[in-house]
C-alpha cells in the first residue's frame, strides 16, 4: 500500500497543514485541560461558568486581536470578576474551612500510619479516635452555613 | 516541473531524489521549520494515509 502524489510540493504542503492542525488541536486540548482543571477540582457551577465565558472571551479574538482595547476590556472586565468573588469572605471562609480540614486530613493520615506500622497497643481505639476527628472535621466543612451567619452578626 | 511520486511504508530521506529535497527544503523554509521536522511531517502523514486506506480495505473486504 502506498500514496501517489502529483509532486513532494503537494504533499509535503499537506502533510505541514496536517501537522499544524494536529498541534492545534494539541494546544486546544491542552489549553482546555489548564483552564477546567481547578473547575474540576472545585467544581461550583460559577467557577464552571466563568471558566466557560473565559474560554468564549479567548475563542472570540484571535490572537492578534488581542492586543485591542476591545479584548483588554473584556478580558480585564472578566478577571476583576473572579478576583472579587476570589476575595468576597465566603470564599476566604471555604477557603478556611478547606484548609482546616487538609490539615486534620494529614494528622489523621500521620497517625493512621503509626498505628499502622507499629501495630502498638491501643492501635484500634487510635484509629477509632482518628475516624471521629475525620468525621468532625468533614461536619464542621459541611455546615458552613451556621459559622456564616454568626460572621456576619 | 512537478514530479509524480509514490510514498510509500518506506519512505524517508534516503529514498527522495534530489529534487525531492530541494524542494522539501523549499517549504520548509517557507512553513519556518527545519527540513527534519517537514520530513517528519512527510513521513507521518503518509503513514496515516496508508493506514487509513488499508483500514478502509479491511472494512470493504
Amino acid at each position: 500500500m502506498a500514496v501517489k502524489v502529483d509532486s513532494i510540493e503537494e504533499a509535503a504542503y499537506i502533510a505541514g497543514q496536517a501537522a499544524e492542525n494536529k498541534r492545534l488541536k494539541e494546544e486546544n486540548a491542552r489549553l482546555r485541560a489548564i483552564i477546567s482543571a481547578p473547575v474540576e477540582r472545585f467544581g461550583t457551577p460559577e467557577l464552571v461558568s466563568w471558566a466557560n465565558r473565559l474560554w468564549e472571551i479567548l475563542s472570540e479574538y484571535p490572537e492578534e486581536d488581542r492586543g485591542s482595547a476591545a479584548f483588554v476590556f473584556t478580558m480585564g472586565a472578566h478577571l476583576e470578576k473572579f478576583a472579587k468573588a476570589w476575595n468576597s469572605p465566603t470564599i476566604a471562609a471555604k477557603d478556611a474551612r478547606i484548609a482546616a480540614l487538609e490539615r486534620a486530613l494529614r494528622k489523621a493520615q500521620d497517625r493512621i500510619y503509626y498505628a499502622v506500622d507499629w501495630r502498638h497497643e491501643g492501635a484500634d481505639e487510635t484509629l477509632k479516635q482518628v475516624w471521629r476527628e475525620i468525621e468532625e472535621a468533614l461536619g464542621e466543612a459541611a455546615a458552613p452555613e451556621e459559622e456564616e451567619a454568626e460572621h456576619v452578626r | 516541473m512537478p514530479r509524480p511520486l509514490t510514498l510509500s511504508r518506506e519512505v524517508d530521506a534516503t529514498n527522495l531524489s534530489p529534487e525531492d529535497h530541494a524542494a522539501l527544503v523549499a517549504l520548509a523554509k517557507e512553513r519556518g521549520v527545519t527540513k527534519a521536522e517537514a520530513m517528519r511531517d512527510l513521513v507521518s502523514w503518509a503513514l496515516a494515509h496508508i493506514k487509513a486506506e488499508e483500514a478502509e480495505n479491511g472494512r470493504e473486504s
